[in-house]
């Protein structure tokens, strides 16, 4: 059953309860504050074989290891946009419903379009939030990739800068085998992080606990993200 | 420190610690070993001089209403070398987080048999034990959704009170932290290090908890705020934005959709409410732990229960029930089927049965896949057989020198004996030497230990990433159910049954959960184990095909 807002001038709501907003149930649901984190996940051909195959396996501990927090369980939303060609795998979901989805390697490298299709979601989700009077922590973006942008990335650094500096997210670039690490250091602010191997696992493993960290503590004042945190993992 | 530490209690008794049974920002709780109903914090950073001699102001100070109602501080934990590291406090059993009774996702799981009845009570408990704790003078300061734990039946435990600020013996230990979204206006942006709390300031803590506990876990001041730019909930307090306030409009705020209407609580409590948020609360005058209990109680006694919805109750002199229309309008069920001894028959057992049998079976565990690259011989297998071949002529070669010493030169009888010897020693040594680790007895060994480590592991891999635990709980649930069909007409029986059902649901879902996590924990290590194991048969079968 769908009741429309009965909404009159100056401002007076009745019924509040009826007034649907994109999202109303799941928020009713839960309405604890969210954390969104969003992967954009490079899944060009040179990804194919064990590099594809050992990020599936990080993402599904990913997954459980968020699921074993009760209060991440509620708080963090993950989704996924997968590059080469840009694709939206998942929309954010909290930890129970996300589905680790199955990843296929194939195509080149379209860095550009998926960073601003992946920030387009970030920028809706958070319209949704602030609908339905759900309070939020800054998202945080997370850009995987072994290779280089085949399209053209400069609008996609902008907007990341742009983004940046108002805190409207904070992004995170982290570079795989022959990633190229100078075109990852013009598109984020933060200093980029080359992989050691094909480490995922410690990767989201960093990712699941730090997301952890960040919803035990309040949206306005998150726990510093050490930077030695960062560089370690 | 961590499990199995030595630590020393208060009073000089020596003891342990046990395994870890919490985690919080600034210390670990853990099982004191042969301390059955005593837990022990030990704080990650080394304990301030006043830090330690707040613990032993507190563990004087204690009284049996605090300790019906709180974990309160038995006493300071040493370490054997007498610098204090923690302390140590009554066991809190059968309780959870209190965002897991006020979110209803979580509710519906953790408090299965919770009712808008249990929320009320629950309310009402949690402003006694403010009370309790107030009363004996001191405050709780760092009000915060994981420092409450309810019980299934609606009992309240105040947790980590060292953090309290408290008074005793006129001297104050103050609290210098506080959780922002529970914090007063007054107390917001600024650093709470030796700031003086009242209980005022706890009444806004105290009054934004209950909101979340009777408003399905919404925050007060999180509402659809009407400006353009970011209205975070620390905002929206310093600013006074009540969003189901009366006076919301004029603050630019709407209540989030999906909401009921303030006046749902009754007017009394509406009012406490309004009183709590208001900006003249700031001075003084928000509602007393005590007025909320005296108005909860009240308000408990009188509420009515929907005739639609058996977890509905609701405060009296609505015109409708606020529950069902928002169920109605979300499709989300606020309350878990509710089974209370009058309504047992009414428990819908087919739909939750079906709610377990939905939960993904893990499957058998993945088999760990031979290794893609096929092994190469290892190089002490590839020169063994060339050792072998080489070791007899080899050693001889060497042997000839002091052999022709002995029959070459001119020398006494004797001294060609002894070149002789010499010779012979130096050959056996030599193919001694040579025969090293060639012998096919040492790859048999090698391999066999490979062998066991493999099938201890394969074991290990069967038992955590198996699906041996799910079926078993699986197996118990069954016999659950069918105990539950012969309970009919026996409404307590299957009552206790059905809290064994839930348990035990939730404990399934807990070992699904371990299963997943175990199979990518352990599979690098299985995979390693694997191709040692291969690459030894391989060794192995190669050197004994070439004796
Ligand atoms: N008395 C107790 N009995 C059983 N479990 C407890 C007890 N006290 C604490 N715990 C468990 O340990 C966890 C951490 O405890 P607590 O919140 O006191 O730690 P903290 O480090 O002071 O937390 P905070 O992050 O709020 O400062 C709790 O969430 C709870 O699960």
């Amino acid at each position: 059953m769908k009741c429309a807002g009965v909404e009159t001038a100056g401002g007076i709501t009745h019924n509040s309860f009826m007034d649907q907003a994109f999202g109303a149930s799941e928020f009713a649901d839960n309405p604890e504050p969210r954390c969104p984190c969003l992967l954009l996940l490079d899944t060009s051909a040179s990804m194919d074989g064990p590099a594809i195959a050992e990020l599936a396996k990080g993402l599904a501990a990913f997954k459980h290891e968020l699921a074993l927090d009760a209060l991440a369980m509620k708080r963090v939303e993950v989704a996924i946009v997968s590059f080469g060609p840009v694709k939206v795998v998942a929309d954010f979901h909290t930890p129970d419903r996300f589905q680790p989805p199955p990843l296929a390697a194939a195509g080149d490298t379209p860095m550009g379009a998926a960073i601003l299709a992946g920030l387009e979601m970030v920028r809706q989700r958070k319209e949704a939030y602030r609908a339905n009077g759900i309070s939020y922590y800054r998202p945080w973006v997370f850009l995987i990739t072994d290779g280089t942008p085949t399209d053209a990335w400069d609008r996609a650094a902008e907007a990341v800068k742009a983004g940046e500096d108002v805190k409207s997210f904070s992004f995170f670039a982290v570079g795989v085998a022959e990633a190229d690490m100078g075109v990852l250091g013009k598109i984020a602010v933060r200093p980029p992080l080359k992989l050691d191997g094909l480490r995922f696992g410690d990767l989201f493993a960093w990712l699941s606990s730090s997301l952890s960290n960040l919803s035990r503590s309040s949206p306005s004042r998150p726990p510093p993200l050490a930077p030695t945190d960062w560089n370690y993992i | 420190m961590s499990v199995g530490a030595e630590i020393l209690e208060q009073d000089g008794r020596r003891g342990r610690l046990g395994p870890k049974i919490g985690q919080g920002g600034e210390g670990a709780v853990y099982e004191l070993e042969g301390r059955p109903g005593l837990v022990g914090k030990i704080f990650h950073q080394p304990l301030t001089r006043t830090r330690a001699d707040k613990i032993r102001a507190m563990a004087r100070a204690r009284s049996p209403a605090l300790d019906r109602l709180t974990a309160w501080p038995t006493g300071l934990l040493m370490a054997p070398t007498g610098e204090p590291i923690g302390l140590a406090m009554p066991r809190i059993e059968g309780h959870r987080d209190i965002h897991q009774l006020y979110s209803p996702r979580s509710r519906r799981m953790v408090f299965p048999e919770a009712d808008w009845r249990t929320l009320v009570r629950v309310a009402a408990n949690v402003a006694r034990a403010f009370a309790t704790v107030q009363a004996e003078g001191h405050v709780i300061a760092d009000v915060n959704h994981s420092s409450i734990l309810v019980s299934a039946d609606a009992r309240v435990k105040l947790i980590d009170c060292d953090s309290f600020q408290v008074t005793i013996d006129g001297v104050c230990y103050p609290c210098d932290v506080g959780v922002p979204v529970f914090t007063p206006p007054e107390l917001q942006d600024q650093p709470l290090t030796g700031v003086m709390r009242t209980p005022n300031h706890d009444a806004f803590g105290l009054a934004v908890m209950i909101f979340l506990v009777l408003f399905m876990g919404r925050h007060p001041y999180a509402g659809r705020y009407l400006g353009d730019d970011e209205m975070p909930i620390e905002r929206a307090i310093v600013e006074h934005r009540f969003a189901y306030g009366a006076r919301r409009a004029a603050f630019a705020m709407e209540q989030p959709p999906a909401t009921p209407p303030l006046e749902i609580v009754s007017p009394e409590i509406a009012e406490l409410f309004e009183r709590a948020f208001e900006p003249e609360a700031m001075l003084g005058g928000r509602p007393t732990a005590a007025e909320w209990v005296a108005a909860l109680a009240t308000l408990e006694a009188t509420l009515v229960q929907c005739p639609v919805g058996i977890a509905h109750w609701h405060a009296p002199g609505l015109h409708e029930c606020p529950w069902c229309p928002l169920e109605a309008a979300t499709g989300v069920p606020l309350f878990a089927p509710v089974v209370s001894e009058a309504t047992a028959s009414l428990f819908d057992f087919g739909s939750f049965w079906q709610q377990i049998d939905a939960l993904e079976h893990p499957g058998p565990a993945p088999e760990i896949p031979a290794p893609a690259t096929k092994p190469k011989l290892s190089s002490v297998a590839r020169r063994a057989p060339w050792r072998r071949a080489w070791q007899g002529p080899a050693a001889l070669l060497v042997a000839v020198v002091p052999a022709g010493m002995a029959f070459g030169v001119e020398l006494p009888l004797i001294a060609r004996g002894l070149f002789l010897l010499a010779a012979a020693f130096i050959f056996f040594l030599v193919r001694w030497a040579l025969r090293g680790s060639l012998d096919v007895t040492t790859f048999m060994v090698r391999e066999h230990e490979a062998r066991k480590l493999w099938q201890t592991t394969l074991a290990e891999w069967e038992a955590e990433a198996g699906p041996r635990r799910f079926d078993d709980k699986r197996a118990e649930l069954d016999k659950l159910r069918a105990w539950w069909t012969e309970a009919a007409g026996q409404p307590q029986q299957r009552l206790r049954i059905e809290s064994a059902i839930r348990r035990a649901f939730e404990e399934l879902q807990q070992i699904a959960n371990q299963i997943q996590v175990a199979r990518s924990a352990l599979r690098q290590n299985a995979e390693e184990v694997q191709e040692v194991l291969q690459q030894m048969q391989f060794d192995l079968k190669t050197v004994s095909k070439k004796r």
